[in-house]
């Protein structure tokens, strides 16, 4: 009876350790996968299960993807229609199209405006249990360029929630400006006149675009390109191009933008960087001076000794050239 | 001095009858572009890929001559049309080809910067003294880095465990081995006992 028990006995340890053992495998694939994964960088394939509460709406398509789009030059707007569809399994009746909208956001876009799209979805597409909206998005010139989210929100009658943000709409750059006057005048003057300033400027340069210019490092800027201002009727006589100066304000005596400083030098045929000009972008037609402006001021430092009377222009050179870069 | 007052009087009413006709006048035209300073063209060693970028006329009153040319990264960007002169009519778009080729040899990360200038090709008028306007676009092409081994992870892991789980088989039968030869000596011993 002993014995029996004793081999017995033996054998039920042997299976309990076995099976023991067995489970300490089991859980140890859990284990390993996780810290191989981690020591290796190999990675598993975890199936992750997904529960959707009958009742409750649901977001399943947006955009079908990834958009993209370009924004047209200021003063206009660019529309865009997103489309999104909504799952409810009690069905698409019950879905509250009044509370149907989109937001959307620039990615890391700091003092980027988040466009409220409320009211301008509409459903054109239903069945059973499917809605599909389509909203209209309307963008601005100087909305930033980057990948935007997209996050579409729906209520049911009972208030029920259905909110997505897997989408990005991608806005390209616009690069735009517009300058006025195309066209400098100078009071009448004499040979041998000094500081001599525009008497129709600022020159004023709008940015009619989604990227801003001008930097302190130079990177981005705005330039000018002279060329000598020759006689129309002689035009071996002409006001030389590095004689001009230009600068971002006025006043003072000799005035500001006549000051002689290398920064504000204009040189022939070569784009010269107005180092204090930064033009940003913005809602110019809110009417301020500063918010997508900028302006610039002129100065003809010294007219030549020896110069005849007659006019002079650009007609027989190529035009003055302001540049955003 | 009488010399240079008759200058001045005629330079300057000259220059403003002109100015009266043209003030109004703005210039404006503008490119879209997907590449720009903050976000780059990525391609692979070799790779060549075609793209455009867009003239828009869309707020002018009139057709604008547009030139282009690299300045810049002429060697891996090309423009890919048969002019380099644009014609875009006021109210319209029009695209601008280009053609960019990563070297065989760069490196992975390098970067290419490339500038195109777009300038507005504008004609002065007798007594003007004109202005016209350019936009510099400016981006990086930069090669791409090679793509991660997607590894086979979840094969070579399954055979690490399935080794595991052998091990600990074999460990669990000579542990069993051991016990069964451990046992018959217990017994002789307790019998040598009673014995005495």
């Amino acid at each position: 009876m002993k014995k029996g028990k004793g081999f017995g006995g033996n054998k039920n340890v042997s299976v309990f350790i076995f099976i023991f053992l067995l489970l300490i495998g089991v859980i140890a694939f859990g284990y390993f996968t996780g810290f191989f994964g981690k020591i290796t960088g190999l990675t598993f394939t975890k199936n992750l299960g997904v529960n959707i509460t009958v009742g409750v709406p649901f977001i399943w398509n947006v955009m079908n993807g990834t958009a993209t789009m370009q924004l047209a030059q200021g003063p206009l707007s660019t529309s865009r229609e997103i489309n999104f569809t909504v799952y409810n399994a009690v069905g698409s009746q019950f879905l509250n199209d009044s509370t149907a909208k989109i937001n959307i956001t620039l990615v890391g876009g700091v003092g980027e405006v988040v466009r409220n799209q409320t009211g301008d979805c509409t459903r054109y597409n239903s069945s059973t249990s499917y809605a599909t909206y389509t909203c209209n998005m309307t963008m601005w010139w100087w909305d930033g360029p980057g990948n935007w989210n997209i996050s579409a929100s729906i209520l049911d009658n009972n208030s029920n929630a259905a909110y997505n943000s897997s989408t990005t709409l991608f806005v390209g750059s616009t690069t735009a400006f517009e300058i006025s006057p195309v066209n400098l005048t100078w009071p009448g003057m004499g040979a041998g006149s000094v500081n001599q300033t525009s008497d129709n400027d600022p020159m004023n340069l709008t940015n009619t675009g989604n990227i801003v210019a001008g930097n302190a490092s130079g990177t981005s800027n705005v330039s000018i390109n002279a060329t000598n201002v020759v006689g129309e009727t002689n035009n071996l006589f002409m006001l030389y191009a590095n004689n001009f100066s230009v600068w971002t304000s006025t006043g003072g005596s000799p005035p500001i933008e006549c000051d002689g400083g290398s920064a504000g030098n204009l040189s022939k045929n070569m784009f010269a960087n107005t180092t204090s000009a930064v033009l940003p972008k913005g809602n110019y037609t809110i009417g301020d001076t500063s918010t997508g402006r900028e302006q610039l001021w002129f100065c003809l430092r010294i007219a030549g000794y020896d110069l005849p009377s007659q006019a002079y222009s650009t007609v027989n050179m190529t035009p003055w050239t302001v540049k955003i870069y | 001095m009488k010399n240079a007052n008759k200058i001045m009087v005629r330079t300057g009413i000259l220059a403003g009858l002109i100015a009266l006709i043209c003030i109004s006048n703005i210039s404006a035209f503008a490119v879209s572009s997907d590449y720009w300073g903050g976000h780059s063209l990525q391609l692979n060693p070799g790779e060549t890929k075609e793209f455009f970028l867009t003239l828009q006329n869309l707020v002018g009153t009139s057709d604008l001559r547009v030139k282009a040319i690299v300045t810049s990264g002429s060697a891996i960007l090309k423009l890919a049309d048969s002019s380099n002169v644009y014609l875009v009519p006021a109210g319209e778009k029009k695209n601008v080809n280009f053609k960019a080729t990563m070297p065989i040899d760069s490196k992975p990360g390098q970067a290419y910067n490339v500038k195109i200038d777009f300038s507005e090709m504008r004609d002065s008028s007798s007594g003007e003294f004109g202005f016209g306007t350019a936009i510099g676009q400016n981006f990086d092409i930069i090669t791409m880095l090679p793509p991660e081994q997607e590894p086979t992870g979840v094969n070579k892991n399954f055979i690490l465990l399935i080794i595991i789980g052998i091990a600990l088989i074999v460990i669990t039968i000579l542990i069993l081995k051991k016990t069964k030869k451990r046992k018959p000596h217990k017994k002789i011993k307790s019998h040598k006992k009673r014995k005495r």
